[in-house]
């Protein structure tokens, strides 16, 4: 299993702080925008311009995700 | 040193943080809530963090800036929460011997602090609307 934070917008899309998104092997971060993307539709827009973090740094889309990492989906950030 | 706080920045202090003997130039940086951006009006707005990343990535920025020009010290400070027109949001403080690299420096890092940290604002319009700003 991975834990999926979402942020901002995403997570007001889904009404839902995480994801506990079940995986028993590894997958990539493109993987997995298509899997979010089919499981939860109303994110599909924001997920196009996201950025993806895998344990705390920005992933490749070529970035492997492993069962018990934690990732986040990072809409276009906005501080400062 | 680098942080978010949810409480009032008093830009002062940074700068006090960050001065060191052997500098003679120190730029500060202040980044303050404004109530217009071209036509949309706020009133008020929030701001939200993914809190351990976004430490790290301002711990990154500084080492990049050490890593660039030889600075005395670098101070960066983010508040989070609500805040009114005009709160300070954002503070960065670089000290080094002479004043260019300080120009150059600070604006590097709110720069890449704009680009990099994972950190989302919400603007609260007139109309009680609230909208969270992700413009790419």
């Amino acid at each position: 299993m991975v834990r999926i934070l979402l942020f901002a917008q995403a997570r007001e899309l889904v009404s839902q702080q995480a994801i506990d998104f079940p995986c028993s092997d590894s997958f990539s971060v493109r993987s997995l925008r298509g899997r979010l993307s089919e499981t939860y539709p109303e994110l599909k827009t924001l997920l196009a311009t996201a950025a993806v973090a895998v344990n705390e740094a920005y992933a490749t889309e070529s970035t492997m995700i492993r069962p018990g990492d934690t990732v986040a989906i990072i809409p276009p950030v906005s501080g400062g | 040193m680098v942080g978010l706080t949810k409480k009032a920045i008093d830009p002062g202090e940074l700068l006090k943080l960050v001065q060191r003997s052997h500098c003679g130039g120190c730029v500060l940086f202040v980044g303050t809530v404004r109530d217009l951006t071209g036509d949309q009006v706020t009133v008020s707005l929030e701001y939200e963090a993914y809190g351990t990343m976004a430490e790290k990535m301002m711990s990154e920025i500084e080492k990049d800036v050490r890593s660039k020009w030889r600075v005395g010290d670098v101070a960066m400070i983010h508040r989070l929460g609500r805040l009114e027109i005009g709160d300070v949001a954002v503070a960065i403080a670089v000290s080094t011997p002479h004043r260019a690299d300080a120009f150059v420096a600070c604006q590097y890092a709110i720069d890449q602090l704009k680009k990099l940290v994972p950190i989302w604002k919400r603007e609260h319009a007139p109309d009680g609307k609230a909208e969270w700003v992700h413009r790419q």
